[in-house]
């Protein structure tokens, strides 16, 4: 990931944006490695207080791959975010069934998904399940999908989210309300 | 369901969800009309949503690792902050940025107009302005628009900027975090506390406010400078909340039960995050954790174990850890401890002691788990504080035994204190004291005869006792006269002065006094078999003259039930004590000095069958009277204090208390005594036996030497004392890997208790064990297994097979039967032990660690690596390393674990180990006061552990030299680690001359001859393959 790479992204985010979409499917794979990458230097890093946000990390990927996000007109970064959102959903899922720990029958634990932690074992199954989850409502009302996928696996807040998506705060406030909503039901958190 | 009814409910709901709660209903009736099916499913959205609001789903990014519940600030941009700086709100000018909290961020920012000044200025994040978050920030600044504290930074102003960002303006806080303040100024012990109680004080008007503020931490507090002179300002009441409700419509919204507030300064029921229970006394236990940070600078968590920790193991800590007392957490500092009390103008040891007692305990009630048992108030706190400055009793008080762990090393049972007045005051041998000692014990007799009495025994005391040791009387054999001998002249005399016509012919209390005199004597001497007689003569002439229920008759019981104590009859002497403690509370009351002390007895007996439950409370209620009848520097009171110290850090891993009674009975000792007195023997022997259960064998080695020589100096070389006093040193030296001077005064001890002591004694037994391993320690296996034999034998015959002492023996036994090369044996041995060990003690235990070890080495030898890996594993991960993380038996099972894994090729496993087990084993090496095995140990590791990059010959042979030069040469097995070092640092002629040493040095009957015959034989070639 040297000097050219910059280029190659803006590149393929380009083509995004011109409406092809099998751009989007190759700009994954870059940031699906950087984001891995820095997740690692990271980790290394003998930090210990370094909180890995996927807001920091899918910013320090972009800093990375694009330099300064200021270059690009946020309708093109919002294929970047979707491809980073993706990238660090499927980091995670990694991460859980890695750790082959699901544990089976005995039915839910209702640990608050407020944060993903990939450190913690606990949370394996959570992850695994929310993915499901996250999955039905692709189905179900792709619109609050792709809010979740930016404002949860990118990390992006409302602002950001709806510039990313050229649409309102407020509609973005609506969506995500909903996919909240929807999610915890789904995942059966609401059983009480 | 249809596409389209779907998507009516996500209308409905999206129009529902921005409306408040009230009006819900309302819109649901209109918007479904009869449609039951779609309202339900929108309810049921709605529902759903506000639980997850509640829960805090999904309320952060996703994150790979770090902390939970870190602010949720960074998602902002920072472009939000650069667009923001320069610009105006009404009548401020934003300058610079100050800090960011979870929804706001705080700028620095200039007022013209009506005065020119700079304010702190808070204002909404971008992009967080949702109902909930407008609704907690409307809630932070009416909280603070309700105070006026001079210590609580006061708001001045409030509005919304063009676009509808809601801010408000508080008085600009110039100040440091109080944390940086404290260090950067070195302030003294007392100059932060009178910090921390202005603290309390603004906490304290917050709550009369009803402001709770939640998430009070070092960063939320600053101290600015007021005419030179500090004051603390608490700030950011972010997520403060009411306690009434008045204070917002909205209160529901600032009720949800983010994971807000940082770890570790969080109350254990708002890590619960139930959210909705949280009140007064969540503050007082975040003042708790402050002030232990302001003290020790530390947290009571660890802060890192809790940022690597997941939310569920986050909210296990804090709800079930029992952390550290203050003065706990500085002695396992090791090094850091210097620069935490450097930063306080003191120095460690000092520190400790000034942590220790009231303010440890004032700590722990603030950070109690059920707040329940916290202060109520925080002027409570303030007030306690206030008590212990002005050296008045507090109301906190030591904690009950919470912690789990039980001790490691069972105390040796000689080192019970055992002294009463009269003797105590006879041993030093002044007869000043005698005779008043002795006249105090006649007042117990009747009045009538009283006077008649105690010109008798001032007589027989003059004539016949002191006459005999004293210089300057004629018969007198001037100070080589030892004290047994004038007992025996004075028991002579009063054989006969008991005969027919003789002095004490008509007077039998008289003689019942005097006998009892000789006869607690005698025991106190371990002359048993005089002392029983005498003892029961006394008690018959009693019962016979004034019956069973007269006080001096239950008085002589109570002298027997010590002799039963001293001769390991305890089921007898608790029968014997529990009768006559309750005819003495019946006749005398409790709080008699004669009830007090079978009450201390009692709980003394009931120590040594056990029964701690039973003693504990026992020698508590005693104490407390004898502080308040008798003061304390009287002579019971201490020995109840001292006695109760063994208890808490034997059994109930109470050592800082422990500690601080028996410093308290030393120096008080050591003031109404003299330095060099008798009584301060038993107390110093104690306190080294605390070091030792401590794992500080250096400092209790060095308490141990001052009282052998004390014990010489003014005792028989055959005193109970000073046998004791030279066992200790002798299990010192042992553990110091002296093992021939270990050996020596094991021996010389053992002689003497084989003579004097009745057969199967616990003392006995003991020193054969002490024995037995510094032979063992010397490849003396041949000689060691006999004995370790006997004294297992000794041991299960004295006790039960449950008693941990019995049980540690085996395992050691077992270790011999595994070196000695019967496996199996030994394997069974260990396995019935740990049997036992787990049902007796629970786990996790650390005499079951140690089995384990044990066992794994002989699995390791047997080549059962899976076994073996199970049981190291199981250790490592055990609660008691986090409490003794440079435990020996941890150590010794990361050394283990990290060979196997190499013998198996799991290098990069191996790695891992080895890295962390040479950071362990540094520590302790590097120590100023560590001990050569330590050193001896580290160097071995940094000789041959595999990986072989992680070796380092060098810092080995530096090790390895001061290892051999602290045991002076004598040890055998560090000359050898020597030795090695030597031929991997290239010196191999240095090595073959080391190893030649080792050899000598090694005892004949040692089974290391052959292999270390073999390592000479390996450097002899390695030289001779260098020479051409």
């Amino acid at each position: 990931m040297q000097g050219n790479q910059p280029s190659q992204v803006t590149l393929l985010l380009e083509q995004a944006e011109s409406g092809d979409h099998a751009a989007v499917n190759d700009l994954l794979p870059l940031v699906y490695d950087e984001l891995r990458r820095v997740a690692q230097v990271q980790m290394s890093d003998e930090r210990p207080d370094h909180t890995l946000t996927a807001t920091a990390l899918v910013h320090e990927a972009y800093l990375r791959l694009l330099g300064s996000e200021q270059q690009l007109p946020w309708a093109n970064r919002s294929h970047f975010y979707f491809a980073a959102g993706e990238a660090m959903r499927r980091i995670l899922i990694e991460h859980a069934r890695k750790r082959g720990r699901v544990k089976r029958g005995g039915g839910r634990r209702h640990i608050p998904l407020d944060v993903v932690d990939l450190a913690s074992t606990e949370n394996s199954q959570e992850i695994l399940s929310f993915d499901e989850a996250f999955r039905r409502l692709e189905e179900e009302a792709v619109d609050a999908a792709a809010v979740v996928r930016l404002r949860f696996y990118a990390g992006l807040s409302i602002d950001e989210t709806a510039k990313a998506l050229g649409v309102s705060s407020r509609t973005i406030d609506r969506d995500w309300a909903f996919a909240r909503a929807w999610l915890y039901r789904e995942l059966g958190h609401d059983s009480l | 369901m249809a596409i389209q009814s779907k998507q009516r409910v996500r209308e409905i709901f999206n129009e529902a969800s921005e409306l408040a709660a009230e009006d819900r209903p309302g819109y649901l009736d209109k918007a479904c009309g009869d449609d039951a099916k779609l309202r339900a499913q929108v309810e049921a959205l709605l529902n759903a949503l506000s639980q997850a609001q509640q829960a805090a789903f999904l309320g952060q990014p996703s994150q790979v690792k770090g902390v939970a519940g870190g602010a949720g600030g960074e998602s902002t941009l920072k472009s939000d902050v650069h667009q923001t700086i320069g610009t105006v709100i009404d009548r401020y000018k934003i300058l610079q940025l100050i800090g960011e909290g979870g929804f706001g961020t705080v700028y620095m920012a200039e007022q013209v107009k009506p005065v020119r000044r700079k304010v702190a200025l808070k204002i909404i994040k971008l992009g967080m302005d949702t109902k909930q978050v407008i609704a907690r920030f409307e809630a932070e600044r009416q909280a603070l628009a309700m105070m006026e504290h001079p210590n609580i930074a006061r708001v001045l102003d409030a509005g919304e900027t063009e676009t509808g960002r809601p801010y408000f303006v508080m008085e600009l806080v110039k100040g440091v975090p109080i944390l940086a303040y404290c260090d950067q100024n070195n302030l003294t012990t007392s100059e932060r506390l009178d910090l921390f109680m202005d603290i309390c004080l603004a906490v304290q008007h917050s709550h009369q406010k009803g402001i709770i503020h939640r998430d009070l931490k070092p960063s939320n507090v600053m101290v600015t400078l007021h005419d030179g002179r500090p004051v603390p300002k608490v700030i950011d009441f972010g997520i403060a909340k009411a306690t009434q409700q008045r204070l917002t419509e909205k209160t529901v919204f600032t009720e949800y039960g983010q994971f807000i507030g940082t770890p570790q300064y969080m109350s254990p029921e708002q890590a619960e995050m139930s959210g909705l229970d949280i009140d007064t006394r969540s503050d007082i236990y975040s003042l708790g954790v402050l002030l232990y940070e302001l003290l020790t600078g530390t947290t009571p968590f660890d802060p890192v174990k809790l940022r690597e920790a997941g939310l569920a193991e986050i909210q296990r800590i804090i709800r079930e850890e029992e952390p550290h007392k203050p003065s706990t957490r500085l002695s396992t500092m090791g090094d850091e401890a210097m620069n935490v009390a450097k930063h306080r103008r003191d120095n460690p040891a000092h520190l400790a002691r000034v942590l220790r007692g009231d303010l440890d305990w004032i700590i722990m009630k603030a950070l109690e788990k059920d707040r329940t048992r916290r202060y109520e108030t925080a002027s409570g706190l303030v007030e306690d504080l206030r008590r212990h400055l002005k050296s008045e009793p507090v109301l906190a008080s030591p904690p009950s035994a919470v912690y789990k762990l039980r001790k490691f090393v069972r105390r040796n049972r000689t080192g019970v204190m055992a002294a009463t007045v009269v003797v105590a005051a006879l041993l030093a041998s002044t007869a000043v004291s005698v005779a008043f000692a002795m006249s105090e014990a006649a007042q117990r007799l009747r009045a009538d005869e009283e006077r008649d009495i105690a010109k008798v025994i001032n007589e027989f005391l003059t004539e016949d006792l002191i006459g005999a040791v004293a210089p300057s009387s004629q018969r007198g054999r001037g100070k080589d006269v030892r004290l047994l001998e004038a007992v025996n002249e004075a028991a002579r005399r009063i054989e006969r002065a008991g005969q027919a016509g003789g002095m004490f012919a008509d007077k039998p209390k008289v003689e019942a006094a005097i006998r009892s005199t000789l006869g607690n004597t005698y025991r106190l001497l371990g002359e048993y078999d005089q002392s029983q007689r005498h003892l029961e003569r006394a008690r018959e002439l009693l019962i016979k003259e004034l019956g069973v229920d007269d006080p001096e008759t239950l008085k002589s019981d109570y002298n027997l039930g010590y002799l039963y104590f001293d001769l390991s009859r305890n089921d007898d002497g608790v029968v014997l004590l529990e009768k006559t403690l309750e005819r003495q509370k019946d006749l005398l009351g409790d709080e008699d000095r004669d009830t007090l002390r079978s009450t201390h007895l009692l709980a003394l007996l009931y120590f040594w069958l056990s029964r701690f439950d039973d003693a504990e409370p026992l020698y508590r209620e005693t104490l407390d009277i004898q502080r308040r009848v008798l003061g304390t520097a009287d002579p019971d009171t201490l020995l109840t204090m001292v006695n109760l110290a063994s208890l808490l850090y034997d059994s109930r891993n109470g050592f800082a208390e422990a500690e601080s009674l028996l410093m308290e009975a030393l120096e008080t000792q050591q003031r109404v005594r003299g330095e060099d007195s008798p009584d301060t023997i038993r107390i110093r022997e104690e306190i080294s036996w605390l070091y030792m259960v401590m794992f500080r064998p250096d400092k209790s080695m060095s308490w141990e030497q001052e009282t052998l020589e004390i014990c010489l100096r003014i005792l028989s070389p055959e005193h109970p004392d000073t046998l004791s006093s030279k066992y200790r040193v002798a299990t010192n030296y042992h553990a110091f890997g002296q093992q021939n001077k270990a050996e020596r005064l094991a021996r010389e001890v053992l002689e003497v208790q084989r003579r004097v002591l009745p057969k199967d004694h616990l003392d006995t037994a003991w020193s054969i064990l002490t024995l037995g391993w510094a032979l063992h320690a010397q490849g003396r296996y041949d000689e060691a297994l006999p004995l370790l034999k006997e004294a297992s034998e000794m041991l299960n015959s004295i006790s039960s097979d449950e008693e941990q002492w019995y049980l540690s023996s085996t395992v050691h036994l077992a270790q011999l039967l595994g070196d000695l090369g019967r496996d199996d044996e030994a394997i069974r041995r260990i396995l019935n032990t740990m049997d036992i060990q787990e049902r007796v003690l629970g786990t996790p235990h650390a005499q079951i660690l140690f089995s384990k070890m044990r066992l794994a080495e002989l699995y390791m030898a047997q080549d059962k690596h899976d076994e073996a890996q199970t049981h190291l594993e199981e250790i490592l991960q055990s609660p008691i390393r986090d409490s003794f993380p440079d435990h020996s038996v941890i150590l010794t099972s990361m050394r283990l674990l990290a060979e196997l894994h190499a013998s198996q090729d799991r290098m990069e496993k191996a790695r891992v180990l080895v890295n962390d087990l040479l950071k362990s084993q540094r520590r302790r090496a590097e120590r100023l006061d560590a001990s050569a095995g330590s050193k001896s140990a580290y160097a071995r590791t940094l000789l041959t552990c595999e990986p072989a990059d992680l070796r380092d010959p060098a810092k080995a042979l530096e090790m390895a030299r001061q290892a051999v030069e602290l045991t002076e040469r004598t040890n055998a097995a560090f000359l050898k680690t020597l030795a090695l070092a030597h031929h991997l640092s290239g010196d191999t002629a240095k090595a073959i001359e080391t190893q030649k040493e080792a050899i000598d040095r090694l005892h004949e009957n040692s089974a290391w001859h052959e292999e270390y015959r073999a390592a000479l034989s390996e450097y002899e070639a390695a030289l001779n393959d260098e020479s051409p």
